[in-house]
């Protein structure tokens, strides 16, 4: 009987061993992970994007001939393309606003000026700004041929803010023509330049340019850095640039440049200094213009 | 030939990719009146006549409208004569010329202190000293005033053969407070009349007198005077016409109905 019970017993131990033993492949195929990778694929495509921030830039109230306070801009690169060249184009008034009364006329687009993020006060530069000839005689300016008035010659002012400085050209074809700008500016306590027979005064020799248009590179005085552009025959518009690439002649010239030349990464941004130089004689109220900035990856 | 350059034009697009982001940009422009004196010229040693020749720039923000007013006072330091310029309007942006003359009575030395008026404010330009000479002048030019509905007409004639200069009419005497303007005439053939203008804070009838000088100052006129009056605008006129008309057509319909009333009286009698 007590061989039969241990012979029981050792056939149950046997069963539980075998149970477990059946029941260990289980476990053991559970701990040994087998891996496979999904490959996750997607193309971005080539995009040469560009976001600027604040959508709108209010420079408060200024008053004529002075300066607003600095703002600035982010010029984001939200593409998939490397920036490599960023410039502007502005809005600009479509004739002379000065002398007419009318606040309309006026563009700010005209009183804007650009510089590196801080980058020096003298690396201002106004972008593409637009200037008229006069509307009336001025009686107390010398012509370079020693006219008083002068004849024969157009003439306004690169208006500077608080400092004016007189230009000078004679009409017709431009091809040739020499530019006269004052070296000193016309300012509330100064006449400054008027004389442009015998005063300080810088030379810019024209060249014929894109059709209407002559342009030159001002290589000396306080307006050095900018190109100029003079309208054929009726020399009565000029316009005066430094970072748009898209003005007359902006590729024959030299003195233009890009804003930003270099490789601005995709998710990368840089940083633009404005300030508005409101000059004299702009009739009061709210102005509004429009700052373009254009951007390649080439 | 078109597709080729299309084709090109493509492949340009293709390889310059550009990108444009715009801001609107504002700004507001603040009210102010106020000016730049460009330019004052003046005779240190005027002979016979003295000229203030000012160019004023509307540097600022609103359109006003300006005169220049000069002051000439002696070595006591009274002024002994107020002189007005034209009135004249700068919208912002603008350049104008204003000129202001005095003849001198006698040999001196003098100081102009010389103010401009802009939009009712007033901006001190400065005193000048100067010396004026009195040298024997022609009385060639006929000066005459008269009181015109329009207003003040002076007629200024030259007297004297091949005369080309200018004229200018200088109020000489006229009640204090009162804004004479003076006149530059471009005298041609025969006689040139203008409206000199004025104005005064309130209406009186009163006595002015003017002279006219010859821009070089060596020829001038008598001084002529004249009792303003008061010039009667259009309303007035019409006004006026239409109670003589009134009172002529009531006269005549009593008269008609008068007489009517007569023959009818002297019917009845028979």
């Amino acid at each position: 009987m007590r061989g039969e019970i241990k012979i029981l017993g050792l056939l149950a131990i046997a069963v539980v061993i075998a149970v477990m033993t059946a029941m260990m492949p289980v476990a053991v195929a559970d701990i040994a992970n087998d891996t496979e990778d999904a490959t996750v694929t997607i193309t971005i495509a080539t995009q040469t994007w560009v976001n600027v921030d604040p959508e709108t830039l209010d420079f408060g109230t200024v008053n004529p001939g002075a300066a607003s306070a600095m703002k600035q801009i982010q010029i984001e690169n939200i593409g998939s393309m490397n920036i490599t060249k960023i410039w502007f184009n502005v809005s600009q008034p479509s004739e002379r606003p000065f002398a007419t009364g009318n606040g309309s006329k006026y563009d700010p687009g005209n009183f804007i000026r650009v510089k590196p993020e801080g980058a020096d006060e003298s690396q201002y530069y106004f972008i593409d700004r637009v200037e008229f000839n006069e509307s009336r005689s001025l009686v107390y300016l010398t012509d370079p041929d020693g006219n008083t008035p002068p004849s024969g010659y157009n003439y306004g002012r690169f208006r500077n803010g608080s400092y004016e400085y007189f230009w000078m050209v004679q009409p017709g074809d431009c091809a040739g023509k020499t530019f006269y700008i004052g070296n000193n500016p016309h300012t509330k306590t100064s006449s400054g330049t008027v004389n442009f027979q015998s005063g300080s005064f810088t030379t810019v020799t024209l060249t014929a340019g894109p059709a209407g248009w002559c342009y030159g590179d001002v290589s000396s005085g306080p307006l050095a850095g900018y190109v100029i552009a003079v309208k054929n025959d009726t020399a009565d518009v000029v316009r005066w640039y430094k970072y748009n690439k898209d003005a007359p002649a902006a590729d024959s010239a030299t003195n233009d440049a890009y804003f930003f030349e270099g490789t601005l990464y995709p998710g990368n941004s840089t940083v633009a200094d404005l300030q508005m130089l409101v000059p004299y004689g702009v009739v009061l109220g709210q102005k509004t213009g429009t700052l373009t900035v254009l951007v390649n990856d080439q | 030939m078109n597709s080729l350059r299309f084709a090109i034009y493509l492949l340009a697009l293709l390889i310059l990719s550009q990108s444009v982001c715009s801001l609107e940009i504002r700004v507001f422009i603040k009210g102010d009146i106020g000016g730049i004196l460009e330019n004052l010229s003046y005779e240190k040693n005027a002979v016979n006549l003295q000229r203030f020749f000012l160019i004023w720039y509307n540097s600022q923000s609103v359109g006003c409208d300006m005169r220049v007013r000069v002051d000439i006072k002696n070595t006591t330091n009274q002024t002994i004569a107020t002189l007005w310029s034209k009135k004249r309007i700068l919208e912002p942006g603008a350049t104008e010329n204003f000129e202001v003359f005095w003849v001198p009575e006698k040999n001196g030395s003098y100081t102009a202190s010389v103010k401009a008026y802009v939009c009712k404010e007033i901006f001190d330009l400065g005193s000048y000293e100067f010396n004026a000479t009195v040298e024997k002048r022609k009385k060639g030019i006929i000066l005459s005033l008269q009181n015109t509905p329009k207003g003040l007409e002076a007629s200024v004639k030259a007297n004297l053969t091949n005369f080309t200069n200018d004229v200018v009419i200088i109020p000489k005497s006229y009640p204090l407070g009162w804004v004479f303007e003076q006149e530059r005439v471009k005298l041609e053939k025969g006689e040139k009349k203008v409206l000199v203008n004025f104005e005064c804070p309130r209406w009186k009838s009163e006595r002015v007198s003017f002279i006219a000088v010859a821009t070089d100052g060596m020829v001038i006129s008598n001084e002529a005077e004249i009792v303003l009056k008061k010039k009667q605008d259009v309303f007035e006129i019409v006004k006026t016409c239409l109670l003589y008309t009134l009172l002529f057509v009531s006269l005549s319909s009593n008269f008609v109905l008068f007489k009517k009333y007569s023959k009818f009286r002297k019917r009845s009698r028979k």
